[in-house]
């Protein structure tokens, strides 16, 4: 059962009609997706959605129900220890040997595989240079995410599997983490996300896979999710001083309502919309306050998606 | 897309690499947190300092005390590093979600418990030295030069039983907060009734009989003889040895068999499983006795 010669096989995962059940309840029911190689794949859903038990099913912690699991090409049930040497793993939660030191630590797993990366470059790289000779029992909640990290990237790993690997950081340290996958992103690694944070999937992911009460809900790049490129945009502004609701433009004015003193204007072409209000305004010497472009955001599609299973909760 | 992920050559470390790595950071842990090092190296040393001064200059049944209590200490020790720290440290590491980590790398799971016990047997090494130290420097004791080597063989296949069998009970272990009580809970008793800290007493033929099943017994036997050894007698017990090494098989198949990486998730614990059955029972009961009426 060796994993397939590099290159034959563009696909790092593949994922076939998944169910995990724990006793009676249906953790997963039959899900099915691909990851491609170099790839960076969210998978985005509500707390107990199935997220975890999906990448712990192809991490190999975890057995699953009934469907068909291929990770670089192998069962990740029988993978072994071939399988692992190509894997790096940020799990939600797991801790460290309190009493060793950063630097310790990762000598200690550089130590599990045949050709690690360079202690320091890992160290470096999640930038805990300062923490080298510090026993992990003394680490902040984000120092310990980014040894977690350093853990998962010592073997030098083709794929890597990062668990809510933001969860509980501040802004700040959330943008380092941000920048360091999509640097490992351009050095060809295939990366499966899992995230509640639609901004952090929104910037990093390639593919996002939307999965609520076990099941997908919806894929597709972050831009066009739920097709929110395609659908209806709103135009916002305030009528300018001394207009009144009756000048504005015929076309304008039959798609267009009023809340709360905005005159809202949903359009399927904004851009001709557009074009004919500013033409208005700039022709009456005035400007159009408060002026917005509107799509439904990610965080819109998200809720709407999301909403029947957490009615259902 | 074309992939292009350089082939992974075959060099690996060696198996053998991997477990002194192993046997080197698990003894480093021991040694540094305090609760492993106080268990593993200054109990045997504290009791060992009590009872020769209560007790050293008696003789016991025809034995000197100094050195019975020796060989009691250094059985004990070899319990304490083998038996008691491999299990609060793996339950640790398992609640810690430390072994959950380390499954999920190529790190072969006997080169881990290769390590386990590697390092239960440095620790060991270290109080045994510690001990004879004592002895030697404060209350007398002697051992004759050719006698060494039994005592290092039997300490070593000590070790071996006891940090296996600490490895297979953590199956049994729910949480870090029950690994200590039910490690010594488990312990101590038996050690009382195997004649671990006094000669044989009265005990009754039937106790003896059961305790002799388990290893606490024969590997203070063991010890006993070697430090309390009259000319012509054997040092070496062969059975005493042997039963240790079978009990030290038994718990490496269990644990290979029944070993777990992952932290238990937070159960309903014993009581709620207990208060579970006898709601259970009840029921039962009751449709039964419906069942009685009616007929």
């Amino acid at each position: 059962m060796d994993p397939p010669a590099s290159g034959t096989i563009p696909i790092a995962i593949s994922v076939d009609g998944l169910r995990k059940s724990y006793g009676d309840i249906d953790a997963l029911r039959g899900i099915s997706f691909t990851v491609d190689r170099g790839a960076i794949f969210a998978l985005l859903g509500p707390n107990g959605a199935g997220k975890t038990t999906t990448v712990e099913i192809l991490e190999g912690h975890r057995r699953r129900t009934a469907g068909d699991v291929s990770v670089l090409g192998v069962d990740p049930e029988h993978g072994g220890r071939d399988l692992r040497e190509r894997l790096g793993i940020v799990l939600q939660s797991a801790g460290f040997d309190r009493e060793l030191t950063v630097s310790e630590i990762v000598r200690l797993f550089a130590s599990f595989y045949g050709h690690p990366r360079r202690t320091d470059d890992v160290i470096a790289l999640v930038g805990l240079d300062e923490k080298r000779s510090a026993r992990t029992k003394a680490l902040s909640g984000g120092q310990r995410r980014r040894l977690d990290l350093a853990l998962a990237l010592i073997g030098d790993p083709d794929l890597i599997f990062l668990d809510e690997p933001t969860t509980g950081f501040d802004p700040n340290a959330r943008r380092h983490s941000w920048e360091a996958i999509e640097r490992l992103k351009a050095l060809g690694k295939t990366i499966v996300l899992t995230s509640h944070y639609l901004d952090e999937v929104q910037r990093l992911a390639d593919w996002v896979v939307v999965i609520a009460d076990g099941m997908i809900v919806a894929e597709g790049p972050p831009s066009s999710l739920g097709g929110r490129d395609v659908s209806e945009a709103e135009i916002v502004f305030r009528l300018p001083e001394g207009q009144c609701w009756s000048d504005l433009p015929e076309a304008v004015r039959r798609t267009a309502s009023e809340e709360d003193g905005f005159v809202v204007v949903h359009t399927m072409t904004p851009t001709q919309a557009l074009y004919v209000l500013t033409a208005w305004a700039v022709a009456r010497g005035s400007e159009l306050p408060a002026l917005r472009v509107l799509r439904p955001s990610l965080e819109d599609v998200y809720l709407e998606l999301t909403k029947d299973a957490t009615e259902q909760r | 897309m074309i992939a292009t992920i350089a082939p992974r050559a075959p060099r690996r470390p060696s198996y053998a690499r991997l477990v002194v790595t192993q046997v080197r950071y698990q003894t480093m842990l021991l040694i540094r947190s305090p609760a492993g090092a106080f268990f593993a190296l200054v109990m045997p040393v504290m009791i060992l300092a009590a009872l020769e001064f209560l007790h050293g200059q008696q003789s016991i049944a025809g034995v000197s005390a100094a050195q019975f209590f020796t060989a009691a200490m250094i059985a004990f020790a070899v319990m304490n590093a083998g038996y008691i720290t491999t299990i609060t440290g793996t339950v640790i590491a398992r609640d810690d979600g430390i072994l959950k980590r380390l499954h999920g790398t190529p790190l072969p799971p006997s080169a881990y418990f290769a390590g386990r016990i590697g390092a239960a047997a440095l620790t060991t090494a270290l109080a045994v030295v510690a001990v004879m130290l004592v002895g030697l420097a404060f209350y007398r004791i002697h051992i004759d030069a050719p006698l060494i080597g039994a005592m290092v063989l039997t300490v070593i296949v000590g070790v071996l039983c006891f940090s296996s069998v600490g490895l297979a009970a953590t199956v049994l272990v729910g949480s870090t907060d029950v690994a200590l009580p039910m490690a010594y809970g488990s312990l101590l008793p038996l050690c009382f009734v195997s004649d671990v800290f006094l000669p044989t007493g009265g005990a009754p033929a039937w106790l003896s009989t059961a305790t002799s099943v388990f290893p606490v017994k024969h590997l203070a036997d063991a010890l006993e003889s070697i430090f309390v050894a009259t000319p012509g007698s054997a040092v070496l017990s062969g059975t005493d040895l042997w039963v240790m090494i079978g009990w030290a098989a038994g718990a490496l198949a269990v644990t290979v068999l029944f070993f777990q990486w992952e932290p238990r998730p937070a159960g309903p614990g014993i009581r709620g499983r207990l208060g579970k059955v006898l709601k259970r029972l009840h029921v039962r009961l009751a449709s039964m006795r419906r069942a009685f009426r009616q007929s």
